[in-house]
């Protein structure tokens, strides 16, 4: 297991409301599928929900048993809670640190197989494909910064989301999305870029995630009105509507004067007073010490400021039901991986079972894979590291004095990215988005490195994350770009409805050396659910 | 106010030459850093140990209080000394009674007698912390284990007591 | 106008450079909601790339950012600055643990300790179609405080036992045992037990209590080891004791 930071950080970690599964009457697999695929504004692969949706609580039972502290029932059984999007309670939790617990969980118990050998704070910079096969990676480790080749006959990139290729996001500083740039640059499409999720309430000015079920739990979203103005959007669903719904419609409450002002901008209210302190220190404990501790509020007794924030990235590497890459000895799996589960839109706690079932699946078929197939030859991974040394350091190591930073470089990125492929995009923005891309990979090349020990240099390592952040940035704007409708989280606003003729596909970018990527459709997989209109 | 008391390990530039190769395929030179040593970008680098400061135990509040009510055992350790030299005199029979009178033993005694309180004090506030009473589904409260050990320490206390004083032990 | 700053002063460690570490100061601009971590990533971005640290969330759960602030141990990410107003805040690494770099220690040790303790459900294994076990919220309660540790290691850098016993397998990983052997899923019986009644482990601690102190998440570890302390005595000298 290979990773850049120690396994108990990665951002998993965070994940707060809980874990989707049909685990009780009267819930039933079709009802599950059927959220998940409306709530992907039908661009998801329905084979794939299919299979997803019935393994699922095998995998919630599969945690118990490695000790995860699901929430109870009187009776004993893991509890469920309401989310949005999903139209019985089918959402289990661990109090609201479900991610915390389950990255735990899992964590301590493959620490008990002493065969897994870890590589724990080695930065990936490649992957070694040779004659269009996967045969390991080639990284650094970040405490000596020794260039190093890990040969395998699979490798599986778990590698997660891309948030911080955004400035407003929930995501840690790790989410860089480093396995989609790795894939891509070795030749592996990317697939659904442009569907990126912005979650409804994050907090003003850190990002910090205020958990969906703040809104299971029966919160109320109130604008400076003090109306819950859901209604106007979702009326069935009011704050349990899906992510990308109830995001729009705070942004255009606030385009309408209705929204707070505040010094991060418009915001609105999240309101659990009603619920009573009881139900708050039982179910969303943490959402109290969050806003204690950043926001010096007590949401016992006050209003929770939130405004929509980057979350989740739908898009990713091109993987099929296995997880598997179309090449040979790659497989990706989780936020990292497009699968065709999320289609145009995540539903809140699909993602962790996500994880889990094709997590699951990726490691099966890897090691199935890693059965049947010889070693790779070490003959040519010597060169190959010598020439990945040389490359890191040349580029950066051995650099005069420029005067641009590492660290203005990403900001002016994150700004552009929020501004131009936010929740609403036009045209015009996401050309001048592409047209400023080419800019900053150039200053980037010319940009002052002050760090030049090898010892845990972790200006390399941002510097390296950044160059795979403009790789994201590059897929996410061109397939934007040229996908000319609204579908899911990619609003338009010149081109407003949802186009099934046209645009009823998966966006596929490879790369393309010079240019922008060289764009793909392939078409949605349709068993049992035929397109319809998106109402709540 | 960096830490005075880190110290160097071996000095800068330990090599680790066989390691060199082993690690990145390729002989050790490094370019651009000024510092010494070759083969340094391919052996682990030395990590600067860590060293207490003798003062440690002035640097917080916690720190003092806990060596405070260790230090009670050396009082209390003293006081049963002298008590065993009177209870030593003994052993001939009551005529031995030679109890000590001045006033710096007395001004020893009280020290003892804070001290050792001090230490009950401490030991029974935390009884709470350190015993677990299943009772049901739950466990009996911190609160009623330290308020039942602080009772069972004053009962003991006032029979003890009543004896020496009344029982003319 | 001239911007509010507060001087930060960084412990900085090159050991390709230095003989020892040192500190060096910057004046960063300030705002009242901002972090010591905030501090830190301004540093980086705008006057010394090479300050090296680590984090990831930035919101007090992944445990990444331990370090020593004005020389107590915090998060970075919740230590604010206006509580060190006017300044100069002091950060440094984390205490007794080897440093590789600038505010990067050396956590290898601590990786093992926690693998040391077994933690890890221990039962017959049973099928996953008959279910999950049953558990009420109540037994969840008697470990669940065990449970909360982010792995920060703030506690070891407050135990004063640690730098005379450094095999001491510590208070985090002390506590994270406990969370499994009062799980009433689990059952290890002794086996994990063992792990910490042995030696380098809970007769190590002398209860200086720091550790829970620092605690962000609330664990208090120190409960945890003298339960640990007089549960394993009670199951020596009570014949029916305990486990």
């Amino acid at each position: 297991m290979v990773s850049k930071v120690y396994p108990m950080r990665s951002h998993t970690v965070s994940a707060e409301g809980g874990c989707a599964a049909v685990l009780r009457e009267p819930d039933s697999f079709e009802t599950h599928a059927f959220d998940t695929i409306k709530g992907s504004d039908y661009l998801a692969d329905q084979d794939v929900v299919e299979v997803f949706v019935r393994e699922a609580p095998l995998e919630v039972v599969q945690l118990e048993h490695w000790g995860c502290p699901w929430s109870r029932d009187p009776d004993g059984r893991i509890s469920v809670r309401p989310f949005g999007g999903m139209t019985t309670w089918r959402t289990c939790f661990a109090a609201d640190k479900s991610g915390f617990h389950m990255l735990h969980t899992i964590f301590q118990t493959s620490l008990r197989h002493e065969r897994i050998r870890r590589y724990d704070e080695f930065f990936v910079t490649s992957l070694l494909a040779e004659d269009g096969r996967c045969d390991g990676v080639i990284g650094f480790d970040i405490r000596t910064g020794a260039v190093q080749a890990i040969a395998a006959r699979a490798v599986v990139l778990a590698t997660g989301g891309n948030g911080r290729v955004f400035a407003f996001t929930t995501n840690g500083s790790i989410c860089t999305g480093d396995g989609m740039a790795l894939a891509y640059r070795a030749g592996v499409g990317l697939k659904d870029m442009e569907f990126v999720q912005f979650h409804p309430t994050g907090m003003p000015s850190t990002g910090i995630l205020i958990t969906e079920a703040v809104r299971g739990e029966g919160g109320y979203l109130l604008n400076a009105d003090g109306e819950r103005f859901c209604a106007r959007y979702v009326p069935n669903k009011m704050e349990l509507g899906p992510r990308d719904i109830i995001s729009r419609a705070m942004v255009t409450e606030f385009e309408a004067g209705r929204g707070f002002d505040g010094p991060y901008g418009n915001y609105m209210h999240l309101d659990v007073r009603h619920l009573g302190e009881e139900v708050i220190d039982q179910k969303l404990p943490f959402m109290r010490e969050l806003g204690s501790e950043y926001m010096g509020i007590d949401i016992v007794r006050d209003p929770i400021p939130v405004r929509p924030v980057e979350h989740y990235m739908m898009g990713g590497v091109d993987a099929d039901i296995n997880g598997a890459t179309p090449m040979p000895g790659l497989y990706a799996a989780g936020e990292c991986a497009n699968v065709g589960l999320n289609g145009a839109n995540r539903l809140g706690s699909n993602s962790l079972p996500e994880c889990l079932v094709f997590g699951a699946a990726a490691g099966r078929a890897a090691a199935r894979y890693a059965r049947e197939r010889a070693a790779p030859t070490a003959n040519p991974i010597g060169s190959l590291v010598t020439d990945e040394r040389r490359r890191i350091e040349g580029t950066y190591l051995d650099r005069g004095q420029g005067e641009d930073r590492v660290g203005v470089i990403r900001q002016d990125l994150q700004r552009a990215m929020d501004r131009d492929a936010g929740v609403f995009r036009t045209g015009d923005g996401l050309q001048r988005m592409a047209d400023e891309l080419p800019a900053l990979r150039e200053r980037l090349a010319r940009a002052r490195i002050d760090d030049v020990s090898r010892t845990f240099n972790t200006e390399l390592v941002q510097a390296l994350e950044l160059e795979f952040m403009l790789d994201n940035a590059e897929t996410i704007v061109h397939s934007a770009l040229a996908r000319r409708e609204s579908r899911g989280a990619h609003a338009r606003r010149d081109f407003t409805e949802r186009d099934d003729e046209r645009h009823l596909a998966h966006t596929l970018a490879f790369l393309r050396p010079g240019g922008g990527p060289r764009l793909e459709y392939r078409p949605v997989r349709i068993t049992n659910w035929q397109p319809q209109a998106r109402t709540y | 106010m960096s830490d005075p008391t880190r110290r160097g390990g071996a000095g800068v530039g330990r090599l680790d030459p066989n390691g060199a190769a082993a690690r990145d395929g390729m002989p050790a030179a490094s370019p651009s850093a000024a510092a010494p040593a070759q083969g340094r970008s391919a052996s682990v680098p030395r990590a600067y140990p860590y060293r207490q400061p003798a003062t440690w135990w002035l640097r917080r509040r916690g720190y003092f209080l806990y060596v405070v009510r260790e230090a009670t055992a050396l009082p209390v350790a003293v006081w049963i000394v002298l008590f065993l030299v009177e209870v030593w005199r003994l052993r001939g029979g009551p005529s031995g009674y030679r109890p000590f009178t001045s006033p710096l033993f007395v001004g020893v005694s009280v020290v003892c007698l804070i001290a050792a309180l001090w230490h009950s004090f401490t030991f029974l506030n935390l009884a709470g912390l350190i015993m677990r009473i299943p009772l049901g589904d739950r466990n009996v409260s911190a609160r009623a284990i330290v308020v039942g050990a602080f009772a069972a320490f004053t009962v003991a206390t006032i029979v003890v007591g009543a004896l020496i004083v009344w029982g003319g032990v | 106008m001239t911007t509010k700053t507060i001087t930060v002063s960084v412990t900085r460690f090159d050991p390709e450079r230095d003989e020892r570490p040192r500190l060096q100061s910057y004046d960063v601009p300030f705002q009242d909601d901002l972090v010591v971590l905030d501090a830190l990533n301004w540093i980086k971005a705008h006057a010394d790339g090479s300050v090296s640290y680590r984090w990831s969330c930035r919101m007090g759960i992944c445990g990444s950012c331990g370090m020593n602030v004005n020389g107590e141990p915090k998060l970075g990410c919740s230590a604010f600055l206006r509580d060190y107003l006017p300044g100069p805040v002091v950060v440094e690494p984390l205490s007794n643990f080897p440093l590789i770099r600038d505010l990067v220690i050396d956590m290898s040790s601590f990786m093992e300790k926690l693998q040391w303790v077994k933690p890890w459900i221990i039962r017959e294994e049973t099928a996953l179609g008959a279910g999950e076990h049953r558990q009420t919220n109540a037994q969840i309660d008697q470990y669940r405080q065990f449970s909360m540790c982010i792995n920060c290691m703030l506690c070891y850098s407050a135990c004063p036992v640690i730098p005379v016993a450094p095999d001491f397998v510590g208070p985090a990983a002390i506590a994270l045992a406990r969370r499994y052997d009062l799980d009433s899923r689990d059952q290890a019986g002794q086996e994990r037990l063992r792990t910490i009644t042995g030696s380098d482990a809970i007769w190590d601690c002398s209860f200086v209590g720091e550790c829970s102190a620092v605690c962000p998440k609330g664990v208090d570890p120190a409960q945890a080891i003298q339960q640990a302390k007089f549960e394993s005595t009670m199951g020596m000298l009570l014949p029916w004791g305990g486990r």
